[in-house]
């Protein structure tokens, strides 16, 4: 098993997602993982790059896997958005041979790097099932998170080549993850259901009513937090989940936390908040 | 035309069923004004193809543009992890919306705004600026209504659903809501070597 990673950290952990920030280097710490941060890797595009210049995106996530070739790791991230766009625009680059050697003499001349595409691109997620183990998970489990949980998947890395050895259409680790932390799995239809991200704010209407599609059903099926692993989903699904519910009439009241929240949470970090967490779920709701 | 030539045009709309090309749209089903991925595709086809005249080809490029055409597709990550047809569909339906776009100059709609503004924010520093993003892209009556539809309010009030910081550094106490809660960060440090994606951006990616 290897201990060390390159760390992208997807895209708003920065910026609207600190709650992520906030909880890798605790997480990172429990599992006994060194997440050695990639300082220079850039945004992966969000498909939204690649929407105006293909090549451009191309060659700026070509640039990210250069720097973690050249530290001689595999890339991790915790957003789903950014593993499916970075493994998405990998496996372009090794399929087209002609392509790799353009994007390669754009690197030479730009920042004098070299990408050979032996590296791999992977989700947090699949490191921890994969790689780290799930006995190994339940020994850290220090405050088991007894709540009826569904997790949250989206379309981005629910791919062949980008989902490990988990189904594409039918995955299963996060309800696994789930379970082992403590928690009752409500598994959804919708959980590789795209919330339109990409086009939030100028299909917003859309959008609205696919995030409004998963926060009902889980509502319905009787979860009670909903968990996601993509930073940019997350950020829909909590942060326009009243807007979701007006579009649409229905009830999609309910607390949505990141992944990364949920394993620190269970590790027995940030008690203040797990406590505030539990008073959401039982009485305050979203 | 040369058969090659013919080859690559007729291969675009090389699908047995568009019952199946237009179920791996998750948009479809929550839009009805969307035409589908499938007759995106088609559309896409005849634009492509040298032998359709220019007054169709104008036709075509207006329907694709239209408000239920290729804009109407909320993230084409949904198609192209559906195995090899389902790459091959995403990548025309990309070919066709980095067309429409450019034919806008990337500021006759949202569409073009936010990813223009996108491109624009990931060259000035490495990072996307959601700030920058929401505020041209929505433009000051799109903001209002984030005022007024909860938006707003559900970002400055992140810190009670995280458990997070209230004020996420200066800005937050001078210049709120800026720097509140969730809301995005107005101002990004640059990435290091940031030199390198400029270069790159001049290289490939001007006009940003």
């Amino acid at each position: 098993m290897p201990n060390s990673y390159a760390y992208h950290p997807g895209n708003v952990a920065h910026s609207s997602a600190m709650e992520v920030e906030d909880t890798i280097p605790l997480i990172s710490r429990s599992l006994g993982i060194d997440l050695v941060p990639l300082e220079g890797a850039t945004s992966c595009g969000a498909g939204i790059i690649r929407q105006a210049n293909s090549r451009l995106q191309l060659t700026l996530n070509a640039r990210t896997f250069a720097m973690a070739e050249a530290l001689g790791l595999e890339i991790v991230t915790p957003c789903a958005a950014t593993a499916g766009n970075l493994c998405e625009d990998l496996e372009e680059l090794r399929r087209n041979p002609d392509l790799l050697a353009k994007v390669n003499r754009t690197l030479e001349s730009t920042c004098n790097m070299q990408f050979s595409g032996e590296m791999k691109v992977r989700h947090l997620m699949h490191v921890i099932v994969e790689d780290i183990g799930l006995e190994k998970l339940e020994e850290k489990v220090v405050n088991p998170l007894d709540f009826k949980i569904s997790g949250y998947y989206g379309p981005n890395i629910q791919r062949k080549g980008a989902c490990g050895s988990d189904d594409v259409f039918l995955p299963n680790y996060l309800e696994n993850v789930i379970e082992v932390i403590g928690g009752t799995p409500i598994s959804l239809v919708s959980k590789t259901q795209s919330v339109g991200v990409p086009s939030l704010l100028s299909e917003e209407s859309t959008a609205l009513k696919q995030a409004a599609g998963v926060l009902s059903e889980a509502v319905d099926e009787g979860a009670e937090l909903l968990v996601s692993i993509c930073n940019l989903s997350h950020a829909v699904l909590d942060i326009y989940q009243v807007k979701a519910s007006r579009i649409t009439g229905l009830d999609t009241s309910i607390p949505v936390i990141h992944f990364t929240d949920m394993l620190a949470f269970s590790f027995g970090h940030l008690n203040t908040r797990l406590a505030q967490l539990r008073t959401r779920v039982k009485v305050i709701g979203s | 035309m040369s058969s090659s030539e013919a080859t690559e045009i007729h291969k675009i709309r090389d699908f047995t069923s568009a019952v199946l090309v237009d179920s791996f749209s998750d948009t479809l089903p929550y839009n009805e004004s969307y035409i589908g991925p499938s007759n995106v595709v088609s559309l896409w086809s005849r634009v492509t193809d040298p032998r359709t005249s220019d007054k169709n080809r104008i036709e075509h490029m207006k329907s694709l543009s239209s408000v239920g055409g290729i804009k109407a597709e909320t993230d084409l990550s949904s198609i192209s992890r559906n195995g090899e047809l389902g790459m091959k569909i995403s990548s025309h339906m990309l070919d066709a919306k980095t067309s429409v776009l450019r034919d806008g100059a990337f500021s006759d709609s949202r569409h073009g705004k936010h990813v223009w503004w996108y491109c624009w924010s990931v060259k000035m520093s490495g990072k996307v600026n959601d700030a920058v993003i929401y505020r041209q892209v929505l433009g000051p009556i799109g903001l209002i209504s984030n005022l007024t539809s909860g938006i707003s309010a559900r970002m400055m009030l992140g810190f009670t659903r995280t458990g997070g910081r209230v004020f996420n550094g200066l800005l937050g106490m001078i210049a709120p809501p800026a720097g509140v809660g969730k809301m995005p960060k107005q101002f990004n440090t640059p990435v290091n070597n940031h030199h390198e994606v400029v270069a790159i951006y001049n290289e490939i990616g001007s006009g940003f």
